[in-house]
């Protein structure tokens, strides 16, 4: 996707070191590889890796076969949003995060000389995490490869090695990978394809993308530059310094700054990547901008073309598609990379509840169901986005820009401009929800499908505790103003669940409890607010923090109920070979 | 069926469909854009409102 001009290739980058893997064969017997795994991720990407971690949090091991021997070079996802970062901590893997990204709440647009909107990220006194950060996409990669270190029992990461065919029938996969120049044949149960946007696993099953590819083309630069200046979103509609063009600039760490810019029709795309093309729009915008005192250089430039494709179904027998090798999203609202963490967040506990055998492999079709969702639900945001930054035809253009030439005086027009960035989707008809008697009842909060909004509670020693921050691996018994006696019999019935399906609770009281064994509270008021929870109401929770279920009152059989419909416990007595459908 | 409120939403859908129209009209873009306008000042309620958008509308020379 990314066609790297001519740069020389560097060892570091401003700071970060590319460490190179060699690539190692395992233990073969005639060509084929002696140990049969549970689980093989095809491509090693950020969207691979962390699929190996969120795996690894259910104890189930995986090697993954990545093709490079080093992380990503080149420009690529820079915004990670809330919900990325929310997984990350799920993952046990947020603090290098914190520390490296740059987080930010706000941007700027511009139509030729003007400011006409200053656009705020949703964020409130309600988040602990800043709703964007920007990190370059071989720090995200790196970062991940680092954690995975540390599960070395679970995880093995096979660089140097790529995926050239497989064949897979109803008990798993057989792949023929390729190192060093040596084939050798490897099986697993299951296979997760994160290899990308040119999917060679994707190719192997004969499946295709669907959607549209639009004709726009864009520079991708980053440069190397001190501009001093804050971390927020920054556009430019038709700017003095490059009439005509629609510029976007990122400020990422080491102090590396990314410029996006769409190409003229007519412009040959491969030759605008070259520096003496590159150079002079870069030094008209930062002469416009009053910085072209400062000493800058051009890091890496590519083309980027962007496509709204998707596969229409993600699992196909006991191959499972995340990331771009399942669909691609344009980048404006930056929904790709953020929507392939929240792909394998979704994956992980249901193929682990299927490889554990308390849930039916039937709960994989709600991954497909849920993720196909959510990338409609993407496109519709990014292509708006899309027109909006790179109008496809003669209306939109008239349109965009009589909105951006009104904008500054009619407010009320602004909403337009407003680059909608990626936000959690709601699995609102998802097969998984359990609507109960109670639902019409609440008035807010989240509903089946939505994922927990953050509260900030306090815990014993008055120190604050987010809600997001508290959830483990597993379904959780989120529950508001219990007194003892539900907690009780809320325990027992954890208890006796706990043998097929492990479920955490999580009791929240407001401030004036007598009830001893509380840990955590409300004292702002703010969950009973943002929840709609009056005492003794309960929520199930999703392991990737979805709500499932909500009742006004806890009634063990009605949580079952809702627990096996969403653990896919209630269909798991089938016979596992007849209930996959493997792709002839 | 009550009538749909303006929220971003749905003025985002009717900016789609007005480019979409005008695209689709092509060379005679103008003229959907002034049958579009005539039929909207029909809406304003006052001869005072359609004046006021006409002199909002009007190209400043920087804009034009
Ligand atoms: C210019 C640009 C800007 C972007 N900005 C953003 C942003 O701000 N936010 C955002 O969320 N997203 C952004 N994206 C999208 C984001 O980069 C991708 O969605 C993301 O990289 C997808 O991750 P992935 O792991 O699915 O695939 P990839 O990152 O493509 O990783 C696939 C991996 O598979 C390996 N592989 C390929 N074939 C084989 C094989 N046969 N065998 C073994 N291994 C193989 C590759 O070497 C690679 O490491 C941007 C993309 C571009 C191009």
């Amino acid at each position: 996707m990314s066609s790297a001009a001519p740069n020389t290739e560097p060892e570091t980058m401003q700071g970060f070191v590319f460490h190179e893997h060699p690539a190692i064969l395992p233990p073969l017997v005639d060509g084929r590889e002696t140990k049969r795994h549970k689980v093989m991720i095809a491509g090693g990407g950020p969207v691979g890796l962390a699929a190996a971690l969120a795996l690894a949090k259910y104890g189930i091991a995986s090697v993954v076969i990545e093709a490079d021997t080093t992380v990503c070079k080149g420009s690529r996802a820079t915004c990670l949003s809330r919900r990325t970062f929310e997984i990350f901590d799920r993952l046990g893997v947020l603090d290098p995060f914190i520390e490296k990204g740059l987080g930010w709440t706000s941007g700027r647009s511009f139509y030729r000389g003007e400011e006409i909107l200053r656009f705020d990220m949703p964020h409130n006194a309600d988040q602990r995490l800043l709703p964007m950060t920007n990190l370059q996409q071989y720090y995200v990669e790196q970062f991940l490869a680092d954690a995975i270190d540390l599960y070395r029992d679970l995880i093995e990461i096979r660089w140097g090695t790529s995926v050239e065919s497989l064949k897979q029938d109803a008990n798993g996969v057989r792949l023929t990978l390729q190192a060093n120049g040596t084939s050798y044949a490897s099986e697993c149960d299951w296979l997760i394809a994160t290899d990308g946007a040119r999917s060679r696993v994707r190719q192997e099953l004969g499946l295709r993308l669907n959607g549209t590819a639009y004709e726009g083309r864009y520079i991708i630069v980053d440069v190397g530059v001190d501009l001093g200046w804050p971390t927020g979103r920054l556009a430019w509609f038709d700017p003095p310094s490059n009439p005509g063009r629609t510029m976007l600039m990122h400020r990422q760490p080491d102090n590396v700054w990314r410029l996006d810019y769409q190409l003229h029709a007519g412009e040959d795309a491969e030759a605008m990547t070259k520096p003496e093309k590159v150079i002079p729009v870069v030094e008209a915008h930062f002469k416009m901008l009053g910085v072209d005192d400062k000493p800058w250089h051009l890091i890496w430039s590519s083309t980027y073309r962007a496509s709204a494709l998707s596969l229409d179904e993600y699992v196909h027998g006991r191959v499972m598609f995340a990331g771009d090798a399942a669909h691609l999203v344009p980048i404006f609202g930056v929904r790709g990379l953020n929507s392939g963490f929240d792909d394998v967040f979704n994956l992980a506990w249901k193929l682990a509840g299927v490889i554990d055998g308390t849930s039916a492999p039937s709960l994989l079709d709600s991954y497909s169901h849920e993720r196909h969702f959510a990338w409609r639900t993407n496109i519709m945001h990014a292509m708006k986005s899309t027109e909006f930054m790179a109008p496809p035809s003669s209306g939109f253009r008239l349109m965009r820009d009589a909105v951006l030439s009104l904008a500054e005086k009619h407010p009320e027009l602004r909403s337009l401009i407003n680059p909608r960035q990626t936000s959690v989707i709601n699995y609102a008809d998802t097969p998984l929800n359990t609507f109960s008697a109670d639902e019409t009842s609440f008035m807010r909060g989240p509903a089946p499908g939505e994922a927990l909004p953050e509260i900030k509670l306090t815990d014993r020693d008055g120190k604050e505790a987010c809600i997001t921050a508290q959830l483990q691996d597993g379904f959780t018994l989120l529950s508001f103003g219990i007194d003892e006696k539900t907690q009780g019999a809320m325990a027992a019935w954890v208890t006796a669940t706990k043998s097929d399906i492990p479920v955490a609770t999580i009791a929240v009281q407001a401030t004036t409890t007598t009830n001893p064994k509380t840990t955590l509270f409300d004292s702002s008021g703010r969950f009973a607010e943002v929840y709609d929870a009056a005492p003794q109401a309960v929520f199930l929770v999703r392991p990737d923090g979805h709500v499932c279920a909500r009742w006004r009152s806890f009634n063990a059989g009605d949580v079952a109920t809702a627990l096996a419909r969403a653990s896919g416990a209630d269909a798991s007595k089938q016979p596992r070979a007849e209930t996959i459908k493997v792709a002839s | 069926m009550s009538e749909q409120q303006w929220t971003d939403v749905t003025r985002d859908e009717i900016y789609t469909e007005i480019s979409g129209a005008l695209t689709e009209a092509g060379d005679k873009s103008e003229l959907f854009l002034s049958r579009l306008c005539l039929l909207l000042i029909e809406e304003l309620g006052s001869p005072q409102r359609a004046r006021q958008a006409i002199a909002n509308a009007t190209l400043e020379a920087a804009q034009s």
